[in-house]
């Protein structure tokens, strides 16, 4: 089976008013098709750059892009334009924006597929195919503030693959649900993406995806620093760059969560005890904060720096 | 692909719910005003022209041909052509006409009586019978019925007349006809009761005719009798009212030029008057009222679009994000094009063409309200071609504006320099225009309908002023923010979100400025119209009523003397004489003369300060002359009391010349005495006196030529005499006095005034001031005299003299009358009374008054009465409605602007407000900054909009030269502010929006905590505008 996504030296630099800024430095990827594959990484190291590449919303500086056997490198506006209508499907963390609040939920999965020419029986028929796998159905007529959030991104979903587009992308598909929902929504997506036959490509930075991802790629940097193939109980194995380096070592796991406390001598202050941030797990997980301790007293002018 | 674009507009449409249905009716408000201005406008038009047609009597319009034939062979063929011309050309406009033949006055062979026999084809619908009964048809114009048309019955037997040898006329009853139809203003008075003043012809001395009636046109004007006799043949017809309107004037116009033209070619001697011009100044009052109609409604469209504009500005949000969605959906360019135009389309369309037929209805109401027929008021005007492309053109404009407001991702910055750039060479051009045509009078106005000037001058005026407060309003507010650290929180935060995010506030300020603007505008141009109906009533009456009244018996100029009559109208009644005649001070150069106490002109409530840079006071003051021992009077020789003749001795040498004697009388009236031809060698010459004049004063002997001064027998040369009088003193003393006429001038021998020599003090317009000689002096020529006058002062206007641009000279009245009837014997009387009377129910007992004896046929001008004329006035009444609804409009969309941006930021869909309160801001001092925020805008915005008021008031009532009925205002306009009604205006937004947030903001942050109100199930009103609950997942 041909690979959906690879990608092979990424780099992609944005102008910004205090000069370029390199959101990619030479990442590689590769999404084999029907794979549901995770991009997890922290804020700040690429992972949306790298998505709006594969949605062909933007296009690398260097490096070469195949996504479904096209090479979007240096495509042109008209063919990136049919690629995204076309051949991928896109849903956004913010799911009440992906949903009209003024259609019901089968006019809004109708929607794109009316928008290109499908008669209304084959419509229906879809929609109530779509309705029935993300565990809506008979919601049809429903407008969105009558449903749940979870609800809402099911219905995303369903609206993104209305059309069978060959490739899903998510960003950040759980960032507004809490775990329960969250772990749920997953499933539906998973489900429905093989279902339907799709190839996902998951951006996040919820390790839960890692559940339910056949292929998890840690990015940091703008670079892959570790990837892991196969179900949960694989093993991440690092990610060796264009000239055979190997991603820096990891951490030490990752401390509890910090937490505020109120000094005994009664003053204003915001403490944080043993604070810390993990990104990923095992062999591939990444240190955003070491645990650290500190105190920001009132009155006093505290100044954070750091490379 | 339209169809889902346009299910995904039309859902939204559905459940978008008031913002949609406000743009609706914001665009429909904008048709709608189109549709009832221009249906006003047509529908006042009519009112107009109906107006002009609705004379009754002798007064009613008429179509009447006449032409003048010698003798009864001069083309008689012409005459039978020109019936059948008549009768076609006004079908249609006219009722049948009626044909009529006068013949010239002849003296009857029997009685001693003028006769006028004319001839009328069946007459009997137009006589009243006073007597007797209607005559039979003549046939063969020998022997002949006639009915004596007299409102008096004869003196004597008059069955039977005779106004030449081969015409006895038997006269078989008596009654008036028609006063209009068909020979308009014939003497029906009747020659046979006692001639009194007003009664009978006292100018010519002569009595009234008889006037006989033949029934029959061709018996009378084939009569052998009068084979040699002038005739004047009629052909009138009454205008069929009904038939004639705005739409239809330009058909009747055609015909009567047909007519003209089809009878100027038979026979250059026809005459045809019809009412085309009054209908011509008719209509081209309402072209110039229409031109108002037009700029009061495109100020109203202007506000409408700008609020739906800004409504698309409140919604912007919202349809950049439908059309994310529709991005990832795969929509393609022109699917987001298609939802652009859709979305703001749809609203349009629907609004546009409700509003359009909304007003249609309101049309045709107000069309039946004022009897006019609505479907042709609806066919002329709101569904005429050039309407339904106005309210197409605001539709469009609203769809495009609303795009373009709403575009996401388009940046405003090139297109609108694009915009502004356009708008502001328009602007350019605009101004260009309004600066080289000056002011517009009626006529200008009324040729600018479909102007550019008319059309686009409001909302040009609206996109600066939107431009200049969106451009000048964040920097403002950034220093505003930046100066108020010490200032309430609640403040602070107020200012510093209003800084923040200007785009919207400023369209907010931007709406309401140009809508309370409109609003202050038409408050003040609505007074100053009113104020200038006052003003021009109060102009043309002088004081509250102003008299005029025929000459007496021996005179036919204008007098109100004696003046001592007037003291019987009652104690509360002032009368002022005025001394009114025109005159000259260079040959072809009109002056108005107008003599006045000069204590009265500071009273006169026509005379405005704008009229002289001098205050009245000073002008009055300059304008008084000391009074002379004697007092202001016309003295002479004074005649003995009681004596009824008068009698001169004299002795006379020389030439034959008759000898006139001018006598003023004791009621400041003055009569001249014929004392017939003076011939050599003659020592007396006596005449009787009048009664008024016994016991007057001889100031004038006049002698002249009595021969021939003209024709073939026309003399020439100087006639010499000499005259010695015996005991004339005060007029002349006996020394001889050598008299040399050159043919036709008069030797006229004055007694001496006082104000001989004198040179009279004047208050003159500028151009007048500018001809004086450099000792501030002027020689005004008064008939035969010269009075030399003393520029003591300038203004621009006098009451009473009414004229775009007037001459005038103001002079003392009592010193000027001595000095004309010094230097034009037998003038210098009162012209007018000016009557004020203290009270206002009293006037209707006043004029009763004056319309009986001791006063002479009295005309009346009262101001009541011209400021109740123009109060009635179709076109005033219009224009004052359409700016009453513009303005309620205005009132409406300017508060619910404000609530709306209220509602918006209490939505708080940012979160800011959100995210304050979880600083620990409490709920009280967010009331405070959501009160805050729309009183700063309330606040600016009304500052602003009075300022745009005030200017648009000022500026448009300088560019448009026309009063409220679309005259040459006369005094021009002076703009007035009504600060208690803009007061009330500006007060009554701010309390109704201040008001209005205050409530939603309390009902917003009315609970303890962000957390309460959110946690809590929601609360209706809690979230305005579009409560959307969260719901727990799962």
């Amino acid at each position: 089976m041909a690979d959906a996504v690879i990608g092979s030296g990424l780099i992609r630099i944005h102008p910004t008013p205090g000069g370029p800024v390199a959101a990619l430095r030479g990442l590689d990827i590769t999404v084999g098709t029907g794979e549901v594959a995770a991009v997890i990484g922290p804020s700040g190291s690429g992972k949306s750059t790298l998505l709006r590449l594969i949605a062909g919303l933007d296009r690398p500086s260097a490096g070469t892009l195949v996504v479904l056997g096209d090479d979007l490198t240096d495509a042109s506006d008209r063919q990136l334009g049919r690629h995204r209508r076309d051949r991928v499907g896109v849903v956004e963390q913010h799911y009440r924006r992906a949903l009209s609040p003024y259609l019901t939920v089968a006019d809004a999965i109708a929607l794109p597929l009316a928008l290109r020419g499908v008669p209304v029986p084959d419509r229906e028929a879809r929609v109530r195919e779509l309705l029935e796998r993300i565990g809506l159905p008979g919601r049809g007529e429903a407008l969105r503030h009558q449903l749940s959030g979870g609800e809402q991104q099911r219905v995303a979903f369903a609206v993104a693959l209305a059309t069978r587009p060959p490739l899903l992308l998510a960003d950040e598909p759980t960032g507004e649900l809490d775990g329960a929902t969250a772990e749920t929504i997953l499933g539906v997506l998973r489900d429905l993406v093989r279902a339907e036959g799709s190839t996902c490509v998951v951006v996040t930075h919820d390790e839960l995806v890692e559940r339910i991802a056949d292929r998890v790629i840690h990015v940091a940097d703008g670079r892959a620093v570790a990837e892991r193939v196969g179900g949960p109980g694989a093993p991440a194995v690092p990610v060796r760059d264009a000239q055979g380096w190997l991603a820096p070592a990891l951490p030490a796991p990752t401390t509890p969560l910090s937490r505020a406390v109120r000094p005994d001598d009664g003053t204003d202050a915001v403490v944080l005890e043993g604070a810390a941030r993990r990104y990923g797990s095992g062999a591939t997980a990444m240190v955003g904060l070491r645990p650290t301790s500190v105190a920001f007293r009132a009155g006093r002018f505290h100044v954070v720096t750091g490379p | 692909m339209a169809g889902p674009i346009a299910s995904l507009a039309f859902a939204r449409l559905r459940r978008r719910g008031a913002t949609a249905l406000i743009s609706m009716a914001a665009v429909g408000a904008a048709a709608a005003l189109i549709a009832i201005v221009s249906g006003i406008g047509l529908v006042a038009s009519d009112a107009t022209v109906a107006r002009t047609l609705a004379g009754a009597g002798a007064d009613r319009p008429l179509v009447r041909i006449s032409r003048f034939a010698a003798t009864a062979t001069d083309r008689p063929d012409v005459m039978e052509r020109a019936d059948a011309t008549v009768t076609t050309h006004l079908a249609g406009f006219t009722e049948p006409r009626v044909r009529g033949v006068i013949t010239r006055e002849l003296q009857d062979l029997d009685h001693p009586v003028f006769e006028l026999v004319i001839g009328v084809d069946d007459p009997a619908p137009l006589v009243t019978l006073v007597d007797g009964r209607l005559p039979v048809p003549c046939v063969d114009g020998r022997a002949c019925e006639a009915l004596l048309l007299s409102e008096t019955a004869p003196e004597f037997d008059f069955s039977t007349a005779r106004p030449a040898p081969d015409l006895g006329l038997t006269i078989v009853g008596r009654g008036v006809i028609d006063p209009a139809v068909p020979f308009g203003a014939l003497d029906q008075r009747g020659p046979f009761g006692e001639i009194t003043i007003g009664g009978g012809d006292y100018q010519t001395g002569r009595r009234s005719p008889a006037v006989l009636m033949v029934d029959g046109v061709d018996a009378i004007s084939h009569a052998p009798a009068f084979d040699g006799t002038g005739r004047t043949y009629v052909w009138t017809a009454p205008v069929d009212v009904g038939s004639i309107h705005p739409w239809t004037a330009g058909d009747f116009r055609a015909s009567i030029e047909g007519l003209r033209n089809d009878l100027a070619a038979a026979d250059a001697a026809f005459s045809i008057d019809s009412p085309v011009t009054q209908i011509d100044i008719a209509l081209g009052q309402a072209d110039a009222a229409s031109a108002r109609l037009l700029l009061i409604g495109s100020l109203g469209v202007a506000i409408l679009l700008a609020f739906a504009v800004f409504l698309a500005l409140v919604v912007r949000d919202d349809v950049a994000a439908e059309v994310a969605r529709l991005d990832a959906v795969g929509a393609r360019r022109r699917d987001r094009l298609a939802f652009l135009v859709l979305e703001a389309a749809i609203p349009a369309v629907i609004g546009g063409v409700i509003g359009w037929i909304g007003g249609g209805l309101v049309v045709a109401m107000l069309a039946g309200w004022a009897a006019v027929d609505p479907w042709a008021i609806l066919a002329g005007a709101t569904l005429s071609p050039t309407a339904l492309g106005a309210a197409a053109l605001v539709i469009l404009v609203a769809i495009v504006t609303t795009v373009l407001a709403t575009a996401p991702g388009r940046s405003w910055g090139g297109g609108v320099r694009t915009i502004v750039a356009m708008v502001l060479t328009a602007i350019v051009v605009l101004a260009w225009q309004l600066a080289a045509a000056g002011p517009l009078d009626a006529a200008a106005l009324a040729r600018s309908v479909s102007s550019p000037v008319v059309v686009l001058l409001p909302p040009a005026v609206a996109f600066v002023a939107a431009l200049l407060l969106a451009t000048a309003m964040p920097p403002l507010l950034r220093a505003i923010t930046r100066r108020s650290t010490h200032a309430p929180l609640a403040l602070r935060l107020s200012l510093l979100s209003l800084s923040r995010d200007p785009g919207r506030p400023a369209a907010t300020l931007t709406l309401l400025a140009f809508s309370l603007g409109a609003i202050v505008f038409a408050t003040c141009w609505s007074a100053t119209l009113r104020g200038g109906i006052d003003d021009a009533a109060a102009y043309r009456s002088g004081l509250d009523l102003r008299v005029t009244e025929l000459g007496t018996g021996l005179s036919i100029a204008p007098s109100v003397v004696p003046v001592d009559r007037y003291a019987a109208l009652g104690p509360d009644v002032t009368a002022v004489p005025v001394f009114r005649e025109g005159s000259t001070t260079q040959p072809g150069s009109r002056v108005d003369i107008l003599g006045i106490d000069p204590a009265v002109l500071p009273t006169l409530p026509g005379w405005r300060a704008d009229f002289s840079a001098t205050p009245v006071t000073a002008l009055a003051d300059r304008l008084r002359v000391e009074t002379p021992p004697g007092g202001w009077a016309v003295t002479g020789h004074r005649l003995r009391e009681g004596a009824p003749d008068l009698d001169l001795r004299f002795r006379y040498r020389g030439e034959s010349l008759r000898l006139d004697a001018i006598v003023w009388t004791k009621d400041g009236d003055s009569t001249r005495i014929a004392l017939g031809t003076i011939r050599d060698g003659m020592t007396r010459a006596t005449a009787p006196l009048p009664k008024s004049a016994i016991g007057g004063w001889l100031t004038t002997l006049v002698f002249y030529n009595d021969r021939i001064v003209a024709g073939s027998g026309h003399q020439h040369g100087v006639f010499r005499s000499s005259v010695r009088f015996e005991g004339l003193e005060g007029l002349v003393d006996d020394r001889e006095i050598p008299l040399e006429i050159f043919t036709v001038a008069a030797a006229i021998i004055k007694a001496p005034q006082v104000t001989d020599g004198m040179v009279l003090p004047a208050v003159v317009s500028p151009d007048l001031a500018r001809e004086a000689r450099p000792d501030g002096t002027l020689d005004l020529h008064v008939g035969s005299g010269t009075i030399p006058i003393r520029i003591v002062g300038t203004a621009d206007r006098v009451p009473t003299v009414v004229s775009g641009d007037p001459r005038f000279v103001i002079v003392p009245l009592d010193p000027f009358i001595v000095a004309v009837a010094s230097e034009v014997p037998g003038s210098g009387r009162p012209s007018e009374m000016w009557l004020s009377v203290a009270d206002p129910q009293r006037q209707a007992e006043v004029r009763a008054a004056l319309a009986k004896p001791p006063f002479r046929f009295a005309q009346v001008a009262a101001r009541s009465d011209l400021i109740a004329e123009h109060a009635a006035d179709p076109l005033s009444q219009a224009i004052v409605w359409a700016q009453v609804v513009a303005a309620l409009a205005g009132l409406a969309l300017s508060i619910g602007a404000l609530v709306m941006g209220a509602v918006t930021d209490l939505r708080d869909e940012r979160g800011e407000l959100a995210d304050l309160e979880a600083q620990g801001v409490p709920p009280s001092a967010l009331r405070w900054h959501a009160l805050a925020r729309t009183a700063w805008l309330a606040i600016g915005g009304s500052i602003a909009g009075l300022l745009a008021g005030l200017g648009l008031a000022v500026v448009v009532t300088g560019a448009l030269a026309i009063d409220a009925q679309g005259n040459l205002p006369i005094p021009p306009l002076q703009v007035v502010l009504p600060p208690l009604e803009i007061a009330a205006v500006v007060g009554g937004v701010l309390a109704a929006v201040l008001g209005s947030v205050a409530l939603l903001a309390a009902r917003t942050y009315g609970r303890a905590t962000l957390g309460e109100r959110r946690a809590g199930p929601a609360r209706r009103g809690s979230r305005p505008w579009t409560a959307e609950p969260e719901r727990a997942d799962g």
